[in-house]
């Protein structure tokens, strides 16, 4: 295959990757912000944590794969705690839930560094092996977060369009008085949300720590695209947030990847999704996807 | 911005050079009067004749010495600021140097004759240092009010510290104030005697423990080329910030003077976690050797993604031969060639059996474990050392200009080198550890500094 060729399918290899990271925390923050309008910042950290809590599983001979999910059940198990003992009672007021979730990324970061350092830490691929494919190199692993992604986004899917709990949370996301009046007992749905989102989270930081090295401090980096992500999605809505992690991951790979063919350098990277962010919000305030349940009353 | 800056300068020139053989360094010393109304010169002066000459070389035991019968006790006040807690990058580096300088107080401290008195004796009097320690938290305003507290309320003549963050605006308050101000102080070599001395007139009282670690660029760049004549193609992979770029520039142009091709050079944006984009576009140009420039942490990232997209023959890393083998895995290691060293001496691998003693007793005094960086340490603790020799020579706990002045010729054999000394911008000499790691297999050896500044 030709240099370029291979280079031009390399980077859409790294886009696809970086992509199915973002999608992951995205979608945490836009379930939980779709049902509760709380812009939950703190799904940051409990990234972080289910990467930790993977790594402590593994560097104990915990299969990594057996370690992902139980780091997720982990931090669902933590999530369900957090809203019965704090996001409950900031319900009504989105913008307390707001700081609530501020003040949990500082005690969940401290709780990671004092239990783990602040040195970086790597799980050593479990599929170690790299693919050539006419000068595309591709790690096994790297395709395996991608695939694993993919499920988790399908199921999520799934079970919130077709399941009982699926059809609960969205009643709930329209209007939680009358899906309260309809039997659904709202305070359950929102704490397994809560729980849904978190256990996302730590499974996207339990992939991530199989191809990046972690760190207590990881969180904040990847929340704030993840954010843009689901704000460039349209708030509360998942197809959008995958599609947008499709277009943000690709956009900052292949813009780093070429941009430089229309005179802007490789270091714009971060600037290209901001700036796709700008112009989205300038042209569809609600995102490129029609925002769900809250967002889209408080927008009206 | 300006934090995470300066922390990547220290990080890279602490952790990422590589190393070579160099002639010693030379100095001429300068001197000035101990004398309070006496001008004293500028630590930018080259004062060829003085006074004071450069002493005999002093070890620790030296240091320790005292007489017998010597029943007088007094305590010193020294300030101590480090950065214990903020960014990770930043923090680490405080803790570390800033334990430096806790360990050989300890050490000093319990230090006793067979009377049971503990300490340093200058002149009829045994010392206990008190170190007034306060954690900057990573913020140059703090940094400043500290210093501030520490020379009008605590009367204190010798301040250790920051690492990184605020160090040049402390040397705006402690230089004015006679204060001996001691520090790695990475920036001190292109803010505070670029910039201080040029409109305050001098520092004589500050004193940079870390070496001029800009020399060491073109050494390393020509210790790679005799190490691996076959490895010709350099490319050049840097954090998009000022210092980013500055030390880019240095690597190319090191790179290229020691008969290198440049073939390519990418920077990326702060808080980079995938390199991919990048990397691909430097494996484009068929690099056989990558240069870097990220702190350790995201460092490791790099590495792995360069290794994955094969990305060179060599890669250069900031990372010990061991933490290298933990955390990329040992067949990763093999697959390429890595670049590493650390300044003064690492602690993977000690290179002398001083140094070896250093990270044992270190190890036991930070409860069973070296902190990440712990080779960092070293630019502080034998500096501890050189000051009460200094001020053991000038007979003075107080008199800080007759102090700087023995320092400045003072030449002592510590843990991380047998002839530490300042040369004439008050900036700390030694050398320097070299590992390259080949299939796995790293060999350390200690170069000597490098030769001074044309």
């Amino acid at each position: 295959m030709p240099q370029e060729l291979a280079d031009f399918f390399q980077q859409l290899f790294n886009g696809l990757m970086i992509s199915g990271v973002y999608a992951l925390v995205a979608l945490g923050v836009t379930v939980i912000f779709g049902l509760t309008g709380i812009v939950k910042f703190s799904i940051g950290e409990l990234l972080t944590l289910g990467a930790f809590l993977t790594f402590a599983f593994w560097d104990n001979g915990v299969s990594f794969f057996i370690a992902v999910p139980l780091a997720a059940v982990a931090v669902a198990v933590l999530s369900l705690l957090l809203e019965r003992a704090a996001f409950r009672f900031t319900l009504d007021q989105p913008i307390n839930g707001f700081i609530v979730s501020l003040g949990l990324i500082l005690i969940l970061q401290n709780l990671t560094v004092e239990i783990w350092g602040t040195q970086a830490k790597t799980i050593l691929p479990p599929l170690d092996i790299v693919w050539d494919v006419g000068g595309v190199r591709m790690p096994m692993q790297r395709w395996f977060v991608v695939w694993v992604t993919v499920a988790i986004i399908a199921g999520l899917f799934f079970a919130l369009r077709y399941s009982r709990w699926g059809r609960a949370v969205r009643a709930c996301a329209e209007d939680r008085d009358a899906a309260a009046l309809m039997g659904i007992p709202v305070t359950w749905v929102i704490a397994g949300t809560f729980a849904a989102g978190g256990g996302l989270a730590a499974a996207a930081g339990g992939l991530f720590a199989s191809i990046f090295a972690i760190h207590p401090y990881i969180g904040a980096q990847f929340l704030l695209k993840g954010f843009a992500v689901a704000l460039v999605g349209g708030l509360g809505n998942i197809e959008g947030a995958v599609i947008a992690a499709l277009i943000v991951g690709m956009t900052e790979t292949l813009g780093a990847g070429y941009g430089d063919t229309i005179g802007v350098g490789a270091e714009w990277r971060d600037a290209y999704v901001f700036g796709l962010l700008i112009l989205v919000l300038l042209a569809r305030p609600t995102g490129l996807f029609r925002a769900r349940g809250r967002l889209q009353e408080t927008l009206q | 911005m300006i934090a995470k800056q300066q922390t990547w300068w220290l990080v890279a020139m602490l952790l990422a050079l590589l190393l070579a053989a160099g002639a010693a360094c030379s100095d001429n010393k300068n001197n000035g009067g101990s004398d309070e109304d006496t001008p004293v010169p500028s630590a930018t002066e080259d004062v060829s004749a003085g006074t004071v000459e450069p002493s005999e070389i002093v070890t620790r035991d030296d240091v320790l010495h005292k007489d017998p019968g010597v029943t007088k006790t007094a305590e010193v006040d020294w300030g101590w600021l480090f950065e214990l807690t903020g960014p990770p990058q930043i923090q680490v580096f405080g803790q570390v140097t800033g334990d430096g300088v806790k360990l050989a107080v300890d050490e000093i401290n319990k230090d006793c004759t067979s009377e049971g008195i503990c300490g340093f004796q200058v002149g009829d009097t045994i010392y206990k240092i008190n170190l007034i320690d306060s954690d900057t938290q990573s913020d140059v305003a703090r940094t400043v009010s500290l210093t501030t507290k520490l020379i009008r309320d605590d009367h204190v003549k010798v301040i250790w510290g920051p690492a990184t963050l605020g160090e040049a605006e402390a040397t705006q308050l402690t230089q004015p104030n006679k204060v001996l101000h001691l520090c790695p102080c990475q920036d001190r070599e292109h803010t505070s005697l670029d910039t201080f001395e040029k409109a305050a007139g001098e520092s004589h009282w500050e004193f940079q423990t870390l070496p001029a670690i800009s020399r060491y660029f073109l050494q390393g760049a020509q210790g790679t080329r005799e190490d691996f004549p076959e490895l010709t193609k350099v490319a050049i992979l840097c954090i998009n910030t000022e210092i980013g770029q500055s030390v880019c520039g240095f690597y190319e142009d090191a790179y290229r003077e020691a008969g290198f091709e440049i073939v390519g050079r990418e920077e990326f944006p702060p808080g980079t976690t995938d390199y991919t984009p990048f990397l691909t576009r430097l494996r484009s140009k068929q690099p056989d050797i990558l240069l870097n420039f990220d702190d350790a942490a995201a460092q490791i990232n790099l590495l792995l993604q360069a290794i994955d997209l094969d990305v060179g023959e060599a890669l250069q890393t900031s990372l010990t031969p061991d933490l290298l083998n933990t955390l990329l895995g040992p067949d990763k290691v093999r697959q390429k060639i890595f670049l590493a060293g650390g300044i003064p001496r690492q602690a993977a691998q000690p290179t002398s059996q001083a140094a070896a003693d250093y990270f044992e007793r270190y190890q036991a005094f930070s409860g069973g474990e070296l902190p990440p960086a712990s080779f960092v340490s070293m630019l502080t603790y034998d500096f501890v050392y050189m000051v009460i020799a200094s001020m053991q020579q000038a007979n003075t706990v107080d008199d800080t200009t007759a102090i700087a002045d023995r320092l400045e010729v003072l030449h002592y054999a510590g843990a991380a080198e047998d002839d530490i000394h300042f040369d004439n911008r008050h900036i700390s000499v030694m050398g320097s550890d070299s590992c390259p790691v080949i299939k796995g297999v790293s060999n350390c050896v200690h170069d000597p500094p490098p030769p001074p500044a044309p």
